[in-house]
């Protein structure tokens, strides 16, 4: 009994992928839905990351775009040259990483030419930081 | 079938382009870290802004200036950088600070008479006020935070109505040893109590952007002059709660000027009012 229904069943799909009788016309339609499935996914996905990409609000500044860090660590050094606040300074480098390194690797980064007043507020805060770093006492807190 | 092949595809369609969405928002989304600084949170935009004020203070550029901050896409910017100066002064940042955000703001085309005082206020040393000069708030026992006017007051109401002719007979003025002094203090009944001070220099005319502290229910609260233009160039005012008890003074090193309280007054026949006040002081400088 079950093997009568399950060789029915055999007949049905094949005659179906192969084309023969009412089931050529089934077979079309599912091929267009898949279709319509795949071709679906692939334009959402594009339109998903190029046309309305995912906007990410609310962000750190560690979450900004490369060239904005630059000028981000920029604008910490010339604060630095105003209020010679080093534990602010460090305090805001810090939202991006190590700020011995940040500002190591600020050249780098930095799509824009810097101007000589940051240039010359850059190495003035990475001396203050380099000599405060030195002279803490090995260990830190716990 | 034919149709049917295009409905499916239709079908298909539909269900794959919101797939393909969620797949490129949800499971793959792009990875952060291109972000601009519109996209920066609050607080880290207000940092945006006086990093960019403090830099130009030091690098004199208004386009480096104006391209940082154009990148918060704000569109009241002028007005945005305005009121963080404002809002440094009243919470007292330093004098530096705040002027610089002053500056930064007049560079955008913002105009406001604080911005004004703001710049003409010389940048002091910043002295931390002495002890004895800022008294610690001691709120009056009957401070009623909940307080509603009824007609008939409580008979264990510590204060107990008074006309207003008594309570400008019994106002003593507190004394004055110190340069500036007290030359008017009025009380007037009203249903939101406010202090209201006006600050003359020694030619009577009024004083903008004198600094003034007032302790009180709420604790220490600091005041500038001639941040109202339409109330006079020495005004300023803060709201009183009604029971409190105020200590006025101004900053820098002179003693308390006046005391006075919100004390419960008769607005009219069946309405219970609470005691505003009306402060002159006179500099001798």
């Amino acid at each position: 009994m079950a093997r009568g229904f399950i060789g029915q069943l055999r007949v049905v799909v094949l005659q179906g992928w192969e084309g023969s009788g009412p089931m050529r016309g089934w077979k079309a339609v599912i091929g267009m839905l898949g279709l319509g499935l795949m071709m679906g996914g692939g334009i959402g996905f594009l339109l998903g990351r190029h046309v309305w990409p995912v906007r990410y609000v609310d962000v750190a500044p560690g979450d900004l775009h490369p060239a904005w860090q630059a000028e981000y660590v920029q604008m910490v050094a010339l604060a630095y040259t105003r209020d010679r606040d080093l534990a602010l300074a460090r305090a805001r480098l810090t939202l991006l990483g190590d700020p011995i390194e940040v500002l190591q690797g600020l050249p780098g980064h930095s799509p824009a030419p810097i101007s000589p007043e940051a240039r010359s507020a850059i190495a003035d805060l990475l001396r203050a930081l380099r000599s405060s770093s030195t002279s803490e006492p090995p260990g830190g807190p716990p | 079938m034919k149709g049917y092949a295009g409905i499916a595809f239709l079908v298909g369609l539909i269900p794959g382009l919101l797939g393909g969405l969620y797949l490129a928002w949800e499971i793959f989304p792009p990875p952060p870290g291109k972000s601009s600084p519109a996209e920066l949170a609050a607080p880290y935009q207000e940092l945006w802004i006086v990093l960019a004020a403090q830099a130009d203070a030091v690098e004199r550029d208004p386009v480096t200036l104006r391209r940082r901050l154009a990148a918060l896409a704000l569109p009241d910017l002028p007005e945005r950088v305005a009121a963080l100066a404002e809002r440094g002064l009243l919470e007292n940042w330093p004098s530096g600070i705040v002027q610089d955000l002053a500056r930064a703001a007049q560079q955008l085309g913002a105009r406001s008479p604080a911005l004004v005082v703001i710049l003409a206020t010389p940048v002091p040393t910043r002295v931390p006020p002495s002890p004895t000069l800022i008294p610690t708030p001691t709120p009056s026992p009957t401070v009623t935070p909940t307080f509603s006017p009824s007609p008939a007051p409580s008979p264990t109401q510590e204060s107990p109505l008074t006309p207003m002719s008594a309570l400008v007979e019994t106002m003593t003025p507190t004394p004055t040893p110190s340069v500036s002094q007290v030359i008017e203090q009025r009380p007037l009944c009203e249903t939101s109590p406010l202090l209201r001070i006006e600050v003359l220099g020694p030619d009577g005319e009024g004083r903008s952007g004198v600094r003034l502290w007032v302790s009180g229910p709420r604790g220490m609260e600091t005041l500038l002059t001639g941040l109202k233009p339409g109330m006079g160039k020495g005004y300023a005012d803060v709201r009183m709660e009604p029971q409190g008890a105020y200590r006025l003074g101004i900053e820098g090193s002179e003693p308390v000027l006046a005391e006075v309280s919100a004390r419960p007054c008769k607005l009219s026949e069946d309405q219970i009012g609470w005691t505003g006040w009306e402060i002159r002081v006179r500099l001798s400088r």
